[in-house]
Protein backbone atom coordinates (compact mmCIF):
# COMPACT_ATOMS: atom_id res chain seq x y z
CA UNK A 1 0.00 0.00 0.00
CA UNK A 2 1.41 2.93 -0.91
CA UNK A 3 1.62 6.40 1.37
CA UNK A 4 -0.67 9.03 -0.20
CA UNK A 5 1.11 12.99 -1.28
CA UNK A 6 -1.15 14.29 0.97
CA UNK A 7 0.53 11.84 3.51
CA UNK A 8 4.19 13.42 2.84
CA UNK A 9 2.95 16.88 2.38
CA UNK A 10 1.78 16.84 6.18
CA UNK A 11 4.46 15.26 7.63
CA UNK A 12 7.60 16.90 5.80
CA UNK A 13 7.86 19.26 8.26
CA UNK A 14 8.61 16.44 10.86
CA UNK A 15 10.09 14.24 8.31
CA UNK A 16 12.38 17.14 6.09
CA UNK A 17 13.01 19.36 9.17
CA UNK A 18 12.57 17.26 12.26
CA UNK A 19 9.90 19.45 13.98
CA UNK A 20 8.92 18.19 17.31
CA UNK A 21 6.33 19.20 19.80
CA UNK A 22 7.34 20.51 23.26
CA UNK A 23 5.38 20.88 26.16
CA UNK A 24 5.47 23.54 28.15
CA UNK A 25 4.45 22.13 30.68
CA UNK A 26 5.93 19.12 31.77
CA UNK A 27 8.77 19.27 29.50
CA UNK A 28 8.00 16.48 26.73
CA UNK A 29 9.03 16.59 23.42
CA UNK A 30 7.24 14.52 20.96
CA UNK A 31 7.89 13.47 17.30
CA UNK A 32 6.37 14.51 15.08
CA UNK A 33 4.40 17.37 16.08
CA UNK A 34 0.95 16.99 17.62
CA UNK A 35 -1.60 19.32 19.62
CA UNK A 36 -2.18 17.58 22.81
CA UNK A 37 0.74 16.44 25.13
CA UNK A 38 0.45 12.52 25.68
CA UNK A 39 2.11 12.64 29.36
CA UNK A 40 0.31 15.50 30.65
CA UNK A 41 -2.84 16.51 28.23
CA UNK A 42 -1.68 20.02 28.06
CA UNK A 43 -2.58 22.17 25.09
CA UNK A 44 0.54 24.35 25.43
CA UNK A 45 2.98 23.21 22.99
CA UNK A 46 5.68 24.47 21.00
CA UNK A 47 7.64 23.81 17.58
CA UNK A 48 11.17 22.49 18.25
CA UNK A 49 13.99 20.81 16.38
CA UNK A 50 14.89 17.58 17.60
CA UNK A 51 18.32 16.70 18.62
CA UNK A 52 21.08 15.66 15.91
CA UNK A 53 22.53 13.29 18.06
CA UNK A 54 21.57 9.95 20.38
CA UNK A 55 21.61 6.77 21.61
CA UNK A 56 20.46 3.40 20.23
CA UNK A 57 17.61 2.08 22.66
CA UNK A 58 16.90 -1.02 20.87
CA UNK A 59 17.32 -2.43 17.48
CA UNK A 60 16.02 -5.11 14.85
CA UNK A 61 17.78 -6.25 11.76
CA UNK A 62 15.13 -7.38 9.20
CA UNK A 63 15.87 -10.14 6.42
CA UNK A 64 12.01 -9.95 5.46
CA UNK A 65 10.52 -6.54 3.55
CA UNK A 66 7.98 -5.80 1.33
CA UNK A 67 8.92 -5.75 -2.00
CA UNK A 68 11.57 -3.28 -3.16
CA UNK A 69 12.84 -2.56 -0.02
CA UNK A 70 16.57 -2.85 0.90
CA UNK A 71 17.70 -6.04 3.62
CA UNK A 72 19.14 -6.60 6.02
CA UNK A 73 17.24 -3.82 7.34
CA UNK A 74 18.51 -2.15 11.05
CA UNK A 75 15.82 -0.02 12.66
CA UNK A 76 16.37 1.06 15.84
CA UNK A 77 14.52 3.49 18.85
CA UNK A 78 16.62 6.22 19.66
CA UNK A 79 17.21 8.53 22.16
CA UNK A 80 18.04 11.83 20.71
CA UNK A 81 20.34 14.25 23.29
CA UNK A 82 17.66 16.03 24.55
CA UNK A 83 15.38 12.99 25.48
CA UNK A 84 13.34 13.49 22.32
CA UNK A 85 13.12 9.63 20.67
CA UNK A 86 12.41 8.36 16.78
CA UNK A 87 12.55 5.53 15.42
CA UNK A 88 14.03 5.01 11.74
CA UNK A 89 17.03 2.70 9.52
CA UNK A 90 20.15 2.70 10.38
CA UNK A 91 22.16 3.66 6.59
CA UNK A 92 26.63 2.74 7.04
CA UNK A 93 26.45 0.30 9.39
CA UNK A 94 27.54 -3.05 8.88
CA UNK A 95 24.40 -5.20 10.98
CA UNK A 96 27.63 -7.05 13.17
CA UNK A 97 28.46 -3.88 14.72
CA UNK A 98 25.08 -2.41 15.70
CA UNK A 99 24.19 -2.72 19.55
CA UNK A 100 22.20 -1.18 22.25
CA UNK A 101 23.55 2.49 23.39
CA UNK A 102 25.35 3.14 20.06
CA UNK A 103 25.73 6.52 19.34
CA UNK A 104 24.45 7.93 16.17
CA UNK A 105 23.85 10.88 14.36
CA UNK A 106 20.69 12.18 11.56
CA UNK A 107 21.41 12.40 7.79
CA UNK A 108 19.01 12.82 5.19
CA UNK A 109 19.02 10.08 3.00
CA UNK A 110 16.81 8.35 0.47
CA UNK A 111 14.35 5.94 2.39
CA UNK A 112 12.34 4.03 -0.38
CA UNK A 113 11.04 3.83 -3.84
CA UNK A 114 6.85 2.99 -4.38
CA UNK A 115 5.24 3.53 -7.58
CA UNK A 116 7.66 5.17 -9.28
CA UNK A 117 7.99 7.78 -6.33
CA UNK A 118 11.21 8.18 -4.38
CA UNK A 119 10.66 8.87 -0.56
CA UNK A 120 13.17 11.01 1.37
CA UNK A 121 13.94 11.07 4.94
CA UNK A 122 15.90 10.75 7.94
CA UNK A 123 18.35 8.17 9.04
CA UNK A 124 20.40 7.48 11.42
CA UNK A 125 24.16 6.84 11.09
CA UNK A 126 26.80 5.83 13.74
CA UNK A 127 29.04 8.18 14.75
CA UNK A 128 32.81 7.27 13.95
CA UNK B 1 -4.17 8.10 35.47
CA UNK B 2 -5.30 3.91 36.55
CA UNK B 3 -8.95 3.49 36.75
CA UNK B 4 -10.88 2.82 39.04
CA UNK B 5 -12.64 -0.87 38.62
CA UNK B 6 -15.92 -2.43 39.58
CA UNK B 7 -17.50 -5.62 39.02
CA UNK B 8 -20.12 -6.55 36.24
CA UNK B 9 -23.46 -5.63 37.34
CA UNK B 10 -24.66 -8.69 35.97
CA UNK B 11 -22.77 -12.03 36.28
CA UNK B 12 -22.29 -13.11 33.25
CA UNK B 13 -21.07 -17.04 31.53
CA UNK B 14 -20.12 -18.70 28.89
CA UNK B 15 -22.36 -21.94 28.01
CA UNK B 16 -21.63 -23.04 24.42
CA UNK B 17 -18.36 -22.34 22.61
CA UNK B 18 -17.17 -23.43 19.15
CA UNK B 19 -14.36 -23.23 16.88
CA UNK B 20 -12.94 -25.10 13.48
CA UNK B 21 -9.97 -26.45 12.75
CA UNK B 22 -7.23 -23.65 12.14
CA UNK B 23 -5.14 -23.60 8.88
CA UNK B 24 -5.20 -23.04 5.53
CA UNK B 25 -8.57 -23.39 4.21
CA UNK B 26 -8.39 -22.63 0.63
CA UNK B 27 -11.36 -24.54 0.01
CA UNK B 28 -13.44 -22.71 2.28
CA UNK B 29 -15.03 -19.55 1.85
CA UNK B 30 -15.20 -16.89 4.67
CA UNK B 31 -19.37 -17.83 5.03
CA UNK B 32 -18.15 -21.31 5.38
CA UNK B 33 -15.54 -20.50 8.48
CA UNK B 34 -18.40 -18.48 10.13
CA UNK B 35 -21.04 -21.02 9.47
CA UNK B 36 -18.91 -23.97 10.71
CA UNK B 37 -17.61 -22.01 13.93
CA UNK B 38 -21.27 -20.90 14.47
CA UNK B 39 -22.93 -24.55 13.94
CA UNK B 40 -20.09 -26.07 16.13
CA UNK B 41 -20.90 -23.55 18.90
CA UNK B 42 -24.74 -23.93 18.91
CA UNK B 43 -24.41 -27.85 19.31
CA UNK B 44 -22.23 -27.41 22.01
CA UNK B 45 -24.55 -26.23 24.66
CA UNK B 46 -25.51 -29.19 26.41
CA UNK B 47 -29.02 -28.90 26.91
CA UNK B 48 -30.02 -27.13 23.45
CA UNK B 49 -30.46 -23.51 22.34
CA UNK B 50 -33.31 -21.83 20.13
CA UNK B 51 -30.97 -19.31 18.16
CA UNK B 52 -33.24 -17.47 16.24
CA UNK B 53 -35.46 -17.53 19.94
CA UNK B 54 -32.96 -16.95 22.12
CA UNK B 55 -29.87 -15.18 20.92
CA UNK B 56 -30.61 -10.88 20.99
CA UNK B 57 -27.68 -9.73 19.78
CA UNK B 58 -24.46 -10.59 18.07
CA UNK B 59 -20.87 -8.97 18.63
CA UNK B 60 -18.88 -9.85 15.25
CA UNK B 61 -15.15 -9.80 15.12
CA UNK B 62 -12.96 -9.59 11.93
CA UNK B 63 -10.09 -7.38 11.09
CA UNK B 64 -9.99 -7.63 6.86
CA UNK B 65 -13.30 -9.46 6.95
CA UNK B 66 -16.89 -7.67 5.56
CA UNK B 67 -17.17 -4.78 7.25
CA UNK B 68 -20.59 -4.97 8.56
CA UNK B 69 -22.82 -7.89 10.58
CA UNK B 70 -24.79 -8.15 7.60
CA UNK B 71 -22.67 -11.58 6.68
CA UNK B 72 -22.98 -12.74 9.83
CA UNK B 73 -26.90 -12.74 9.83
CA UNK B 74 -27.05 -14.25 6.56
CA UNK B 75 -24.72 -17.01 7.09
CA UNK B 76 -26.35 -18.05 10.52
CA UNK B 77 -29.77 -16.86 9.86
CA UNK B 78 -29.78 -14.37 13.10
CA UNK B 79 -31.05 -11.61 10.32
CA UNK B 80 -32.50 -8.68 12.17
CA UNK B 81 -31.05 -9.09 15.15
CA UNK B 82 -28.51 -6.08 16.40
CA UNK B 83 -24.95 -7.15 15.09
CA UNK B 84 -21.88 -5.26 15.87
CA UNK B 85 -18.77 -5.38 14.21
CA UNK B 86 -15.45 -5.02 16.58
CA UNK B 87 -11.78 -4.30 15.08
CA UNK B 88 -9.17 -3.75 17.72
CA UNK B 89 -6.57 -5.36 15.50
CA UNK B 90 -5.33 -8.79 16.70
CA UNK B 91 -7.58 -8.12 19.83
CA UNK B 92 -10.47 -8.40 17.74
CA UNK B 93 -11.34 -11.34 18.94
CA UNK B 94 -11.23 -10.45 22.72
CA UNK B 95 -12.46 -7.15 22.54
CA UNK B 96 -15.87 -8.34 20.76
CA UNK B 97 -15.76 -11.17 23.95
CA UNK B 98 -15.63 -8.17 26.18
CA UNK B 99 -18.29 -6.17 24.71
CA UNK B 100 -20.81 -8.97 24.27
CA UNK B 101 -20.42 -9.50 28.57
CA UNK B 102 -20.55 -5.95 29.50
CA UNK B 103 -23.73 -5.42 27.08
CA UNK B 104 -25.35 -8.71 29.35
CA UNK B 105 -23.76 -7.47 32.46
CA UNK B 106 -25.48 -3.94 32.03
CA UNK B 107 -29.07 -6.32 31.77
CA UNK B 108 -29.73 -4.67 27.72
CA UNK B 109 -29.61 -8.69 26.81
CA UNK B 110 -29.78 -12.40 28.35
CA UNK B 111 -28.20 -14.02 25.54
CA UNK B 112 -26.02 -12.68 22.70
CA UNK B 113 -23.61 -14.30 20.53
CA UNK B 114 -19.64 -13.69 20.00
CA UNK B 115 -18.50 -15.11 16.82
CA UNK B 116 -15.09 -14.01 14.72
CA UNK B 117 -13.68 -14.81 11.72
CA UNK B 118 -10.42 -14.53 9.70
CA UNK B 119 -9.56 -15.27 6.24
CA UNK B 120 -5.64 -14.39 5.64
CA UNK B 121 -4.73 -16.88 3.03
CA UNK B 122 -6.57 -15.88 0.35
CA UNK B 123 -4.18 -12.65 0.17
CA UNK B 124 -1.30 -12.84 -2.13
CA UNK B 125 1.67 -11.69 -0.38
CA UNK B 126 0.44 -13.21 2.98
CA UNK B 127 0.55 -10.81 6.08
CA UNK B 128 3.28 -8.21 5.03
CA UNK B 129 1.62 -7.41 1.85
CA UNK B 130 -2.02 -7.51 3.57
CA UNK B 131 -1.19 -5.55 6.66
CA UNK B 132 1.63 -3.97 5.49
CA UNK B 133 3.83 -2.03 7.06
CA UNK B 134 2.53 -1.28 10.81
CA UNK B 135 1.75 1.91 9.90
CA UNK B 136 0.27 2.41 6.80
CA UNK B 137 -0.59 6.15 6.24
CA UNK B 138 2.80 7.00 7.54
CA UNK B 139 5.81 6.99 5.26
CA UNK B 140 8.35 4.01 5.56
CA UNK B 141 10.89 6.67 6.98
CA UNK B 142 9.21 5.14 10.78
CA UNK B 143 7.04 2.03 9.35
CA UNK B 144 8.23 -1.09 10.02
CA UNK B 145 6.97 -4.92 9.70
CA UNK B 146 4.97 -6.98 12.71
CA UNK B 147 8.16 -8.88 13.48
CA UNK B 148 10.22 -5.77 14.05
CA UNK B 149 8.12 -3.87 15.97
CA UNK B 150 7.84 -7.28 18.82
CA UNK B 151 11.74 -7.96 18.09
CA UNK B 152 12.79 -4.56 19.10
CA UNK B 153 10.90 -5.50 22.58
CA UNK B 154 13.75 -9.01 22.46
CA UNK B 155 16.64 -7.50 21.91
CA UNK B 156 15.81 -4.07 25.05
CA UNK B 157 14.96 -7.47 27.34
CA UNK B 158 18.36 -9.44 25.95
CA UNK B 159 20.23 -6.29 26.91
CA UNK B 160 18.75 -5.42 30.34
CA UNK B 161 18.54 -8.88 31.45
CA UNK B 162 20.50 -11.29 29.83
CA UNK B 163 17.65 -13.11 28.05
CA UNK B 164 18.85 -15.73 25.60
CA UNK B 165 17.78 -16.22 21.94
CA UNK B 166 17.73 -19.55 23.42
CA UNK B 167 14.67 -19.04 25.56
CA UNK B 168 12.62 -17.68 23.08
CA UNK B 169 12.84 -21.22 21.07
CA UNK B 170 12.16 -22.63 23.78
CA UNK B 171 8.54 -20.89 23.87
CA UNK B 172 8.46 -21.85 20.55
CA UNK B 173 9.47 -25.43 21.25
CA UNK B 174 7.02 -25.62 24.15
CA UNK B 175 4.08 -24.56 21.88
CA UNK B 176 4.79 -26.62 19.72
CA UNK B 177 4.68 -29.38 21.91
CA UNK B 178 1.36 -29.04 22.88
CA UNK B 179 -0.15 -27.96 19.73
CA UNK B 180 0.63 -31.59 18.67
CA UNK B 181 -1.58 -33.00 21.07
CA UNK B 182 -4.36 -30.23 19.69
CA UNK B 183 -6.89 -31.64 16.72
CA UNK B 184 -7.57 -27.70 15.80
CA UNK B 185 -4.04 -26.90 15.65
CA UNK B 186 -2.72 -25.42 12.55
CA UNK B 187 0.75 -26.32 12.96
CA UNK B 188 0.67 -30.39 14.47
CA UNK B 189 4.53 -30.69 15.01
CA UNK B 190 7.02 -30.94 17.25
CA UNK B 191 10.38 -28.95 17.05
CA UNK B 192 13.55 -28.53 19.06
CA UNK B 193 15.41 -25.47 20.18
CA UNK B 194 18.29 -26.07 17.42
CA UNK B 195 15.14 -26.29 14.57
CA UNK B 196 14.32 -22.59 15.48
CA UNK B 197 17.95 -21.64 15.70
CA UNK B 198 18.27 -22.99 12.56
CA UNK B 199 15.56 -21.31 10.83
CA UNK B 200 16.39 -18.39 8.40
CA UNK B 201 16.02 -14.98 10.81
CA UNK B 202 13.33 -13.19 9.92
CA UNK B 203 13.84 -9.99 11.93
CA UNK B 204 17.18 -10.25 14.54
CA UNK B 205 16.73 -11.57 17.23
CA UNK B 206 13.56 -13.48 15.47
CA UNK B 207 14.15 -16.55 13.55
CA UNK B 208 10.92 -17.67 11.02
CA UNK B 209 10.03 -20.49 13.82
CA UNK B 210 9.72 -17.51 16.61
CA UNK B 211 7.14 -16.39 14.51
CA UNK B 212 3.43 -17.79 14.30
CA UNK B 213 1.56 -18.93 11.07
CA UNK B 214 -0.54 -17.27 9.04
CA UNK B 215 -3.78 -18.71 9.32
CA UNK B 216 -7.50 -19.11 8.24
CA UNK B 217 -9.51 -19.40 11.34
CA UNK B 218 -13.31 -18.81 12.82
CA UNK B 219 -14.27 -19.42 16.55
CA UNK B 220 -17.70 -18.37 18.55
CA UNK B 221 -19.14 -18.66 22.07
CA UNK B 222 -22.67 -17.90 23.38
CA UNK B 223 -22.99 -15.55 26.69
CA UNK B 224 -25.47 -15.20 28.86
CA UNK B 225 -26.27 -14.14 32.49
CA UNK B 226 -25.10 -15.82 34.94
CA UNK B 227 -28.35 -16.61 36.50
CA UNK B 228 -29.75 -18.31 33.30
CA UNK B 229 -26.48 -20.71 32.73
CA UNK B 230 -27.85 -23.38 33.87
CA UNK B 231 -30.97 -23.30 31.63
CA UNK B 232 -28.36 -24.14 29.34
CA UNK B 233 -25.59 -26.30 30.80
CA UNK B 234 -24.76 -27.74 34.31
CA UNK B 235 -21.32 -26.60 33.18
CA UNK B 236 -20.68 -22.93 32.51
CA UNK B 237 -17.93 -20.97 32.44
CA UNK B 238 -17.90 -17.70 34.50
CA UNK B 239 -16.02 -14.52 33.36
CA UNK B 240 -14.81 -13.00 36.73
CA UNK B 241 -13.00 -10.35 34.81
CA UNK B 242 -12.11 -8.19 31.80
CA UNK B 243 -9.18 -5.49 31.59
CA UNK B 244 -8.65 -3.52 28.65
CA UNK B 245 -5.71 -1.17 28.22
CA UNK B 246 -4.30 1.21 25.26
CA UNK B 247 -0.23 1.85 24.37
CA UNK B 248 0.65 4.95 22.30
CA UNK B 249 0.77 4.24 18.20
CA UNK B 250 4.39 4.90 17.81
CA UNK B 251 6.70 2.73 19.27
CA UNK B 252 9.28 5.43 19.94
CA UNK B 253 6.70 7.59 22.42
CA UNK B 254 6.34 4.52 25.07
CA UNK B 255 7.65 4.12 27.99
CA UNK B 256 9.40 0.85 27.85
CA UNK B 257 10.71 -1.65 25.46
CA UNK B 258 10.96 -4.63 28.34
CA UNK B 259 7.40 -4.39 29.81
CA UNK B 260 4.18 -3.98 27.25
CA UNK B 261 2.50 -1.69 29.70
CA UNK B 262 -1.10 -2.38 28.33
CA UNK B 263 -1.43 -6.16 29.53
CA UNK B 264 -0.04 -4.76 32.98
CA UNK B 265 -2.78 -2.35 33.14
CA UNK B 266 -5.30 -4.75 31.52
CA UNK B 267 -4.15 -7.54 34.06
CA UNK B 268 -4.80 -5.23 36.83
CA UNK B 269 -8.14 -4.27 35.70
CA UNK B 270 -9.09 -8.36 35.34
CA UNK B 271 -7.64 -9.25 38.74
CA UNK B 272 -9.23 -6.70 40.98
CA UNK B 273 -12.38 -7.42 38.76
CA UNK B 274 -12.02 -11.12 39.73
CA UNK B 275 -10.57 -10.31 43.28
CA UNK B 276 -7.47 -12.68 42.48
CA UNK B 277 -4.20 -12.63 42.09
CA UNK B 278 -1.64 -13.78 39.79
CA UNK B 279 -0.89 -17.09 41.95
CA UNK B 280 -4.48 -18.26 41.35
CA UNK B 281 -4.48 -18.76 38.43
CA UNK B 282 -4.29 -22.34 36.85
CA UNK B 283 -3.40 -21.87 33.30
CA UNK B 284 -2.98 -19.57 30.78
CA UNK B 285 -3.78 -18.69 26.80
CA UNK B 286 -0.78 -16.15 26.26
CA UNK B 287 -0.55 -13.89 23.19
CA UNK B 288 3.08 -15.68 21.53
CA UNK B 289 2.31 -13.94 18.09
CA UNK B 290 6.41 -14.03 18.38
CA UNK B 291 7.74 -16.23 20.95
CA UNK B 292 9.29 -12.41 23.24
CA UNK B 293 5.74 -11.55 23.23
CA UNK B 294 4.95 -14.64 25.24
CA UNK B 295 7.97 -14.43 27.15
CA UNK B 296 7.37 -10.80 28.54
CA UNK B 297 3.74 -11.39 29.24
CA UNK B 298 4.79 -14.25 31.97
CA UNK B 299 5.96 -11.10 33.48
CA UNK B 300 3.78 -8.22 33.10
CA UNK B 301 0.82 -11.37 34.13
CA UNK B 302 2.40 -11.18 37.22
CA UNK B 303 3.78 -14.88 37.14
CA UNK B 304 7.04 -14.01 37.58
CA UNK B 305 9.54 -10.85 38.64
CA UNK B 306 10.50 -8.63 35.75
CA UNK B 307 13.47 -9.94 34.26
CA UNK B 308 12.56 -13.36 35.09
CA UNK B 309 10.99 -14.69 32.25
CA UNK B 310 13.63 -16.50 30.77
CA UNK B 311 14.29 -18.64 34.06
CA UNK B 312 10.38 -19.02 34.28
CA UNK B 313 10.54 -21.23 30.63
CA UNK B 314 13.39 -22.27 31.35
CA UNK B 315 12.04 -24.21 34.72
CA UNK B 316 9.37 -25.60 32.60
CA UNK B 317 6.93 -24.28 34.90
CA UNK B 318 4.71 -23.02 31.77
CA UNK B 319 4.87 -26.60 30.33
CA UNK B 320 1.64 -28.75 30.62
CA UNK B 321 2.20 -30.77 33.65
CA UNK B 322 4.25 -27.62 34.85
CA UNK B 323 2.85 -25.43 37.76
CA UNK B 324 1.22 -22.72 35.75
CA UNK B 325 0.64 -24.02 32.23
CA UNK B 326 0.83 -21.42 29.68
CA UNK B 327 -0.76 -22.08 26.18
CA UNK B 328 -2.28 -25.71 26.20
CA UNK B 329 -3.75 -25.19 22.99
CA UNK B 330 -0.57 -24.53 21.03
CA UNK B 331 -0.91 -21.17 21.72
CA UNK B 332 -0.72 -18.48 18.34
CA UNK B 333 2.44 -20.08 17.45
CA UNK B 334 1.06 -23.51 16.42
CA UNK B 335 -2.44 -23.20 17.41
CA UNK B 336 -2.40 -20.52 14.86
CA UNK B 337 -2.96 -16.96 14.68
CA UNK B 338 -6.54 -15.48 12.41
CA UNK B 339 -5.76 -12.38 13.73
CA UNK B 340 -9.69 -10.99 14.25
CA UNK B 341 -10.54 -14.61 15.64
CA UNK B 342 -7.74 -15.27 17.98
CA UNK B 343 -9.18 -13.80 21.31
CA UNK B 344 -11.99 -15.75 20.78
CA UNK B 345 -10.89 -19.03 20.69
CA UNK B 346 -9.16 -18.51 23.24
CA UNK B 347 -12.17 -18.33 25.23
CA UNK B 348 -13.10 -21.28 23.44
CA UNK B 349 -9.64 -23.19 24.38
CA UNK B 350 -10.73 -22.11 28.10
CA UNK B 351 -14.18 -23.28 28.01
CA UNK B 352 -12.97 -26.59 27.28
CA UNK B 353 -10.28 -26.62 29.23
CA UNK B 354 -12.56 -25.36 32.67
CA UNK B 355 -15.36 -28.04 31.47
CA UNK B 356 -12.83 -30.72 31.56
CA UNK B 357 -12.67 -31.49 27.31
CA UNK B 358 -9.73 -30.52 26.69
CA UNK B 359 -8.52 -33.85 25.53
CA UNK B 360 -4.47 -34.92 25.26
CA UNK B 361 -3.74 -31.33 26.30
CA UNK B 362 -5.82 -31.20 29.71
CA UNK B 363 -5.22 -29.04 32.44
CA UNK B 364 -5.25 -31.14 35.80
CA UNK B 365 -7.94 -29.57 37.83
CA UNK B 366 -7.88 -26.76 35.74
CA UNK B 367 -10.88 -24.46 38.21
CA UNK B 368 -8.85 -20.95 36.89
CA UNK B 369 -8.22 -19.63 33.46
CA UNK B 370 -6.10 -16.24 31.91
CA UNK B 371 -6.76 -15.16 28.58
CA UNK B 372 -4.42 -12.76 26.93
CA UNK B 373 -4.33 -11.30 23.84
CA UNK B 374 -2.92 -7.64 22.22
CA UNK B 375 -3.24 -6.32 19.10
CA UNK B 376 -0.79 -3.72 16.83
CA UNK B 377 3.05 -3.60 16.74
CA UNK B 378 4.23 -4.02 19.94
CA UNK B 379 1.24 -3.93 21.56
CA UNK B 380 -1.14 -0.74 20.99
CA UNK B 381 -3.89 -2.79 22.69
CA UNK B 382 -3.83 -5.91 25.28
CA UNK B 383 -7.24 -7.61 26.82
CA UNK B 384 -7.43 -9.73 29.52
CA UNK B 385 -9.92 -12.08 30.70
CA UNK B 386 -10.31 -14.40 33.80
CA UNK B 387 -12.63 -17.32 33.80
CA UNK B 388 -13.41 -20.17 36.16
CA UNK B 389 -15.96 -22.69 36.43
CA UNK B 390 -17.39 -21.94 40.08
CA UNK B 391 -18.49 -18.94 40.49
CA UNK B 392 -17.13 -16.44 42.95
Amino acid sequence: MATAFPDFWRLSPSIYRLEASKCKKCGKIMFPTRKICIECGSTDLEKVEVARKGKIVTYTISYIMPRGAETPAIYAVVEMEDGARLTGYLTECDPKEVKVDMPVEIVFRRISEEEGRVEYGYKFRPIR
Amino acid sequence: MSIEIRSLRNKVAVVGAGMIPFGEHYDKSFEDMLAEAYINCINSVDKGIDPQKEIEAVWYGTVMGPATGATVAEVTGLVGKPITRVENACATGSDAFRNACMAVAAGLYDVVLVISCEKMLDRPGGLIEAIGRAVPHYPWVYAITMPSAFALYATRHMHEFGTKIEHFAMIAVKNHKHGALNPYSHIRREIKVEDVLKSPIVSWPLHLLDCCPITDGAAAVIVCRADLAKKYTDAPVYVQGSGLATNPFLIHLRKSYVTMEPTVEAARQAYKMAKIEPKDIDFAEVHDCFTPTELISYEDLGFCKKGEGGKFIEEGIPYLGGKLPVNPSGGLKSHGHPIGATGTAQIVEIFWQLRNEAGKRQVEGAEIGLQHNIGGAGPQVSCVHILSNKLF
